[in-house]
Parts: structure tokens; C-alpha cells; sequence
């Protein structure tokens, strides 16, 4: 009886049952740290230390920091909108505010989607094969010895090139909005010094990272997420992130741009877009990697910043 | 005797199950995100359940690599959205509604 295993599954649901039901935002957003760091014990139960690694810095880490300070800069409007007491489980407007009918449709939604999934989970075999096998016989030929990172860049890696677009996109999103008085962090000596201390640490990891992602758990954008998380210390403890210009709008898009600029390079020389020549493949995923990480932590830092100090 | 991919797939789907209702019901554009992200969680959870399935030992890599890519999306969506909640609050709406027009005096 997996006694660990149901434990984290009921803790799972009851943190995020408290989540979505707590009565403060500011618990709201707390205990979502929690649940992501619950999360990631569970992506080590089902042998997915790549997601344990991202859950742990992007799902809790990064997401939970976002959720308070967009919970603290919204308390300090001069309107309110940290929703008082009452804010309990009422119906959004266009529903036409009554509480029966939009706890129905939830129930019914609820029951259709859990009911579905659920049988669909139980009924399925216990054991598949899935696509290891065809992802091990060409491990080889993938440029890297983790499958999970071959799968991520080499096989699938039109999907990894959407991706490093859509952070690209969130990054430009972030520059559109005007300037605006940013929630003003006082730095803390503590914390300076604390940041000076762990940020080497961070940058270390980061790079290391990178370097194991092609034989372990590890790539691109767990070393990404870590430089993110230092920047984010940084600015937390008082860095200003330098005016937009050039070099900014360079890291930004690098990412992008370095994986475009290998798929069309391909084409160029004869093979399929994003085609790798036998042997290159390993050199070329490097080189991804490293436009890719610096892009994912430019862009996290980005977004964490909201838009200070980089107006169009 | 409960296996652990099903273990892991039903928490999975409650979970999304608890973040559908989260999104519905809760009026609070931050309380909707954050049971948006509690149902993603939920589906990631259930894929790689799933993914456990492959006999031998090692899991199925490709679920993993979408999931993968799937929470950087998700956190780039609650990024990108909590950014536009600001924008809509700094222009006098409010967070429960997305009203952005003064009240006639």
C-alpha cells in the first residue's frame, strides 16, 4: 500500500482546495506555494526529476512571487482591491448573479470533466509502451544522452521553438504597457547580503545545469528559470534593471532568434528545417540552449519587473 | 492496492476538477488564475501518471517534454494576465469585473 503516495495525493488536494478557498488573497496565493512545492514531490514520485527541477522553480517559485506582488501592488491602489471578508463564493456578473443556477453549471461541468477523466483513468491498461522505445533507438542520432532533453530539442523541438516564441511574446507584452509608479522595494541590508551571497551560487547552478542537461536531468530552461530567480533576488534587493535599448531587446529575443537562425540555417544546407547533419546535432542543441537560457531568465526577470525602466 | 499512475491520475483529474470549479464560481480575477493554474496542474499531473505506464522502469519521455513546456506556458499566461489586471486596475476597474468605464457623476 503506497502509504507516502496517498498521503501526498490527499495533502494535494487539500492544499488546493484551500487555495481556491481561502478567504484572504494573500493565503490564496501562500498556500499555492505550498501546493507547488507539494507538486514537485509528486513529479520525483513518478520519476520526472526534469519537471521536479522547473515545477519546483517555476510553479512554486516564480508564480507564487508573481501572486504576491500582484496582490500587494493591487492592495496599495487607492481603491482597494483586496476584496474584503465578503468576497465569498458569489457568482461574476454576467452570469446573471444567480448563485443556484452558476453552482449548477459548476456541479455539472465538475461532474462531467472529473467523471470522464476519472473513468477514462481507471479503464485504461496498466502498463503502455508509449514512445520510449522509438525515443531510445534514435537517442544515439539526437545529439544527447537524456531522453528528455533529446525529446524537448531535437525530436520535438518545433514545439520548444513555439515556446521560447510565447515567452518572447509575454516578454514584449511586458514592454507595451506604459511606464507607471512601480511598488517601491526598500532594500534590506539582510537581504543584500544575502542576495550577494546566493546569487554566485545561482549563477554557478544555472550553468552547470545547462552543461548536465545533455546527459541528466536538466537544459535549458531549468537554468533559465534559476537565472530568472537571481535576477529576481536582485531586484528585490535593489538592483534597477538597466533602461530599454539595444542589448535588452538582444537577450530578449536571442532565444528565438538562435533557434530560428539554426532551423532556416538547415534548410539552407539541404535538410529539413530544423535538420541536423549526422554528428552536429550535439554542438547545435548547445548552442539552442544557450541562446535559450539567456532569453528565459532576460524574460523572467522581465516579467517580474513589469515593465520598470524599459518603457518603448 | 492502488497503483501509482492511477493514484496519480485521479489526483490529477480531481485537481482539475477543483480548479474548473475555482474558475467558475470564484469572482476574483486572482482567484480565477489561480484556479486556472491548479487545473493545469491537474492535467500536467494526470499526463504524467500516465506516462508511468511503460513497463521497465523508465517513464515515457515525450509526455514529459510537453509538460515541460506546458507549465513554462502556464506560468508566461499568469504572467502576461497579472500584468493585464494591473493595467485594468490602474484604469479604475476593478478586479471582481473588467469595467473599465466611471460611473457617469
Amino acid at each position: 500500500m503506497p502509504w507516502f503516495d496517498l498521503g501526498l495525493a490527499a495533502m494535494l488536494l487539500w492544499f488546493a482546495g484551500h487555495a481556491v478557498g481561502a478567504r484572504r488573497l494573500h493565503a490564496s496565493a501562500t498556500v499555492y506555494i505550498c501546493f507547488g512545492l507539494l507538486l514537485t514531490l509528486a513529479w520525483v514520485r513518478l520519476d520526472a526529476p526534469d519537471l521536479a527541477l522547473a515545477e519546483a522553480a517555476l510553479g512554486a517559485g516564480v508564480t507564487g512571487a508573481l501572486l504576491l506582488k500582484a496582490i500587494a501592488s493591487l492592495g496599495s491602489r487607492p481603491v482597494p482591491l483586496l476584496v474584503p471578508a465578503h468576497d465569498a463564493w458569489r457568482v461574476h456578473e454576467p452570469l446573471g448573479g444567480r448563485l443556484l443556477g452558476a453552482i449548477a453549471l459548476a456541479a455539472v461541468l465538475g461532474v462531467v470533466l472529473v467523471g470522464a477523466l476519472g473513468m477514462a483513468v481507471v479503464s485504461l491498461p496498466g502498463e503502455a509502451v508509449g514512445l520510449r522505445p522509438e525515443v531510445e533507438a534514435r537517442l544515439e542520432a539526437s545529439g544527447v544522452r537524456h531522453p528528455v532533453t533529446a525529446v524537448l530539442l531535437n525530436f520535438r523541438g518545433f514545439d520548444t521553438l513555439l515556446e521560447i516564441v510565447v515567452i518572447w511574446i509575454a516578454g514584449v507584452v511586458c514592454w507595451t504597457f506604459p511606464r507607471r509608479r512601480e511598488l517601491v522595494l526598500r532594500p534590506d541590508l539582510q537581504l543584500t547580503s544575502l542576495v550577494r551571497f546566493v546569487d554566485p551560487i545561482l549563477l554557478v547552478t544555472a550553468a552547470y545545469l545547462l552543461w548536465a542537461g545533455s546527459r541528466a536531468p536538466g537544459g535549458a530552461f531549468q537554468a533559465g528559470v534559476l537565472l530568472g530567480a537571481g535576477a529576481a533576488l536582485r531586484l528585490m534587493a535593489g538592483e534597477v534593471l538597466p533602461k530599454a535599448g539595444v542589448i535588452p531587446r538582444f537577450l530578449l529575443s536571442l532565444g528565438a532568434l538562435v533557434f530560428l537562425t539554426v532551423g532556416v540555417a538547415a534548410v539552407l544546407t539541404g535538410l529539413p528545417f530544423l535538420g541536423y547533419g549526422p554528428g552536429d546535432a550535439g554542438t547545435w542543441l548547445l548552442v539552442i540552449e544557450v541562446g535559450g537560457t539567456l532569453s528565459i531568465g532576460y524574460a523572467l526577470m522581465l516579467l517580474f519587473q513589469r515593465g520598470r525602466g524599459a518603457g518603448a | 492496492m492502488i497503483s501509482l499512475p492511477t493514484l496519480y491520475g485521479l489526483t490529477g483529474v480531481l485537481l482539475a476538477g477543483i480548479g474548473l470549479l475555482a474558475l467558475v464560481l470564484r469572482a476574483h480575477a486572482i482567484r480565477k488564475l489561480v484556479g486556472l493554474n491548479i487545473m493545469g496542474s491537474g492535467i500536467f499531473l494526470l499526463m504524467i501518471a500516465l506516462a508511468r505506464r511503460a513497463p521497465g522502469g523508465a517513464p515515457d519521455p515525450v509526455p514529459h517534454a510537453m509538460v515541460l513546456t506546458g507549465i513554462v506556458v502556464a506560468v508566461s499566461v499568469t504572467a502576461v494576465a497579472l500584468l493585464l489586471l494591473h493595467q485594468i486596475a490602474s484604469s479604475g476597474g476593478d478586479a471582481a469585473s473588467t469595467e473599465t468605464d466611471r460611473p457617469a457623476p
